[in-house]
């Protein structure tokens, strides 16, 4: 594939049972990841899951204390920084105080003595790409956080890394700043066509970003898949936790059927879940049914439309694109509810008032529960 | 207001020793008179056709310039070992490094001394300028190590993430960003050198003196006079031209601020 930017090389990252320990603190356990070539993966995470540590190492900046980083086929356990051909845009940008935009842009080239008309012209073509051009002149500190940004985004393309490796570097940007920064980041990604690693604790971000999402706990990898099955089909609590907003009711499995199964909650609902999977989900096994707020449906009392729980609505939260209900149900659990600020009419769902919540089938996953 | 009368009060304080001084040097009177009842720069041509005052500010300015680049070939390693590798006892190596501060130059001058006699060295040129060394390291040290521990860890691995060696990364990155307080603490160095008079006067001869020691002894057996305000005027002109031109080069505010900006 050629680009503006030259050929790019979309490397295939694997990292094969890393760890990594600081005194008493595993950062990093037993972590095995395949990232295809091209792919933008995000590491996601809350603070000190071990994702920046993950990302040092595939960087060659720490060393681990297991296992074998391989890049585009190459292990790269002994090959130093310097020559292992990546990219890095750290979350302060990094960028050199007292070079200007073009001599940050063109540090990685002239290290490797690259020809000076060569040097200018790539550096012309980049700066033009991130939209800089006009401002090679200028230093770091007489440009925005949007436009620093882009400075570094240039600098670390212009090598043409093998893979683009992005710490949190959206992080100091506003809100506003920051969702414009994403497009405008994805865009360059595609177009550049490089694998990169984008390493974040903001799912939101990885969820928009991402062709793939690992998530991360404790120096593990809890679960790595597409945003919608991180979203849809989280395989533990931590996972459904992290990403989103989700309600968790614990139990019992009291019975199943072809259907699914059953499960007595702690505070004694009833309720029926859909099992797809052949899980030895045996009777007794402590479980918890996990079901995203969007899914929950409210309906006032009586009629009778299917069953549901029977909840009282504690409060309601009005957030403009949708209304969110705090529910308690009879059993003494708590819910929330979010409906969509849509052209339906409200259902008058005051405070204090009885509804009904209910779930379609296979909204609701069940999850072992969490030992730890 | 009382903060700008207090300012001028010290500024005042501090400069005025100088002013009579260097405004003696001006006058046309046979002896030090301030202010000079008619102005003359007869003592400018006494004291700069005196071979002996002559010598020892060519002492001093050799002696204080090779102190200055001794002590930045000593100090940048040394602080680069602090800072950026773990060493066994570091914390007490930097104390020890930075002991000459806190010790009275005429001990450390006595015991210099003592410690070229004994060791056979004797009393050469190279004694005095090792001692300086001694005693200006710390200040080229301490500027070095405020602004290094300041400096930010990613542009250095950054750089060599982009592709630059050790080597390239400390010559393109961490030497430049480390200059503001290499030129102040080479800056301290000089002028530490330049008018040190504790150490200095254990270990001069007629041969070796310098500018500040042979001030002294003029001093002690002549009486002020108008040739000591001169050399010292030139003294005074010498390091604020200095001065000048590093400001000019750096920028001073940049310099003893330390900022690494």
């Amino acid at each position: 594939m050629s680009t503006p930017l030259g050929r790019s090389t979309m490397a295939e990252v694997e990292l094969r049972g890393i760890a990594k320990r600081y005194g008493a603190v595993q950062a990093v356990a037993d972590l095995d990841l395949r990232i295809d070539p091209g792919q933008f993966v995000s590491l996601l995470g809350p603070s000190g899951c071990g994702k920046t540590t993950t990302l040092r190492i595939i960087a060659g900046l720490v060393r681990p204390d297991a296992g074998q980083v391989i890049i585009g086929g190459r292990v790269m356990n002994d090959v130093p920084v310097h020559h292992r051909g990546l990219g890095l845009v750290a979350q302060n940008y990094a960028l050199f105080p007292h070079m200007t935009v073009m001599e940050n842009v063109t540090f990685g080239l002239r290290m490797r003595r690259a020809a000076p008309a060569d040097i200018a012209r790539r550096a012309g073509e980049a700066l033009e790409m991130v939209r800089l051009s006009g401002l090679g002149d200028r230093y770091p500190r007489q440009l925005s956080g949007g436009q620093q940004q882009r400075v570094a985004l240039a600098r670390c393309l212009l090598v043409e890394p093998a893979v683009l490796l992005l710490d949190e570097p959206l992080g100091a940007l506003d809100k506003k700043l920051r969702e414009a920064m994403q497009v405008e980041l994805k865009s360059l990604q595609r177009q550049v066509g490089i694998t990169a690693i984008f390493v974040t604790h903001d799912q939101e971000e990885a969820l928009t970003l991402s062709d793939r999402i690992a998530v991360m706990h404790q120096g593990r990898i809890q679960q790595v898949g597409a945003p919608h099955e991180i979203y849809e089909t989280p395989r533990t609590r931590f996972v459904a936790d992290f990403i989103g907003v989700c309600n968790f009711l614990e139990g019992k499995v009291i019975g199943r059927d072809a259907a699914g199964v059953t499960i007595r909650t702690d505070g004694g609902a009833l309720v029926s879940i859909a099992a797809d999977e052949a899980r030895a989900l045996t009777e007794g096994t402590r479980v918890v049914a996990a079901v995203r707020p969007e899914k929950l449906t409210l309906r006032a009392p009586g009629g009778s439309s299917g069953p549901g729980l029977s909840a009282r609505v504690e409060a309601v939260v009005y957030v403009g694109t949708a209304v969110h209900y705090h529910l308690r149900l009879a059993t003494g659990e708590r819910l929330i509810a979010y409906r969509q600020n849509d052209a339906a009419p409200a259902v008058a769902l005051a405070t204090g008032s009885d509804v009904v919540v209910s779930w379609a089938p296979g909204t609701a996953r069940l999850l072992p529960e969490e030992s730890g | 207001m009382i903060l700008r009368l207090y300012c001028a009060a010290v500024f005042a304080f501090l400069s005025l020793p100088i002013v009579v001084a260097v405004g003696v040097a001006f006058g046309s009177d046979k002896i030090a008179r301030f202010p000079p009842t008619a102005l003359s720069l007869r003592w400018f041509g006494v004291a700069l056709s005196n071979p002996t005052f002559i010598t020892a500010l060519g002492n001093s300015v050799v002696l204080a310039t090779l102190t200055t680049l001794l002590t930045v070939v000593i100090g940048l390693p040394a602080a680069t070992a602090l800072v950026r590798r773990r060493l066994p006892g570091q914390s007490l190596l930097e104390t020890f490094l930075l002991s000459p501060l806190s010790l009275p130059g005429v001990l450390f001058g006595v015991a210099m001394l003592f410690f070229l006699g004994a060791s056979g060295f004797g009393l050469t040129g190279w004694g005095i300028l090792a001692a300086h060394v001694v005693i200006a390291v710390p200040y080229v040290l301490r500027t070095t190590l405020a602004v290094y521990r300041g400096l930010d860890r990613g542009l250095e691995e950054t750089a060599g993430v982009l592709g630059a060696s050790p080597w390239q990364t400390f010559w393109h990155v961490t030497l430049p960003l480390l200059r503001p307080g290499l030129v102040a603490g080479g800056l301290f160095a000089f002028l530490t050198s330049f008018d040190n008079v504790p150490v200095s006067i254990f270990l001069t001869t007629a041969r070796t003196t310098t500018l500040p020691v042979t001030i002294m002894s003029y001093l002690v057996n002549q009486d002020f006079d108008p040739i000591v305000g001169a050399i010292s005027a030139v003294q005074v002109a010498l390091v604020l031209g200095l001065l000048v031109l590093l400001d000019r080069i750096y920028g001073i505010g940049q310099i003893t601020s330390l900022s690494g900006q």
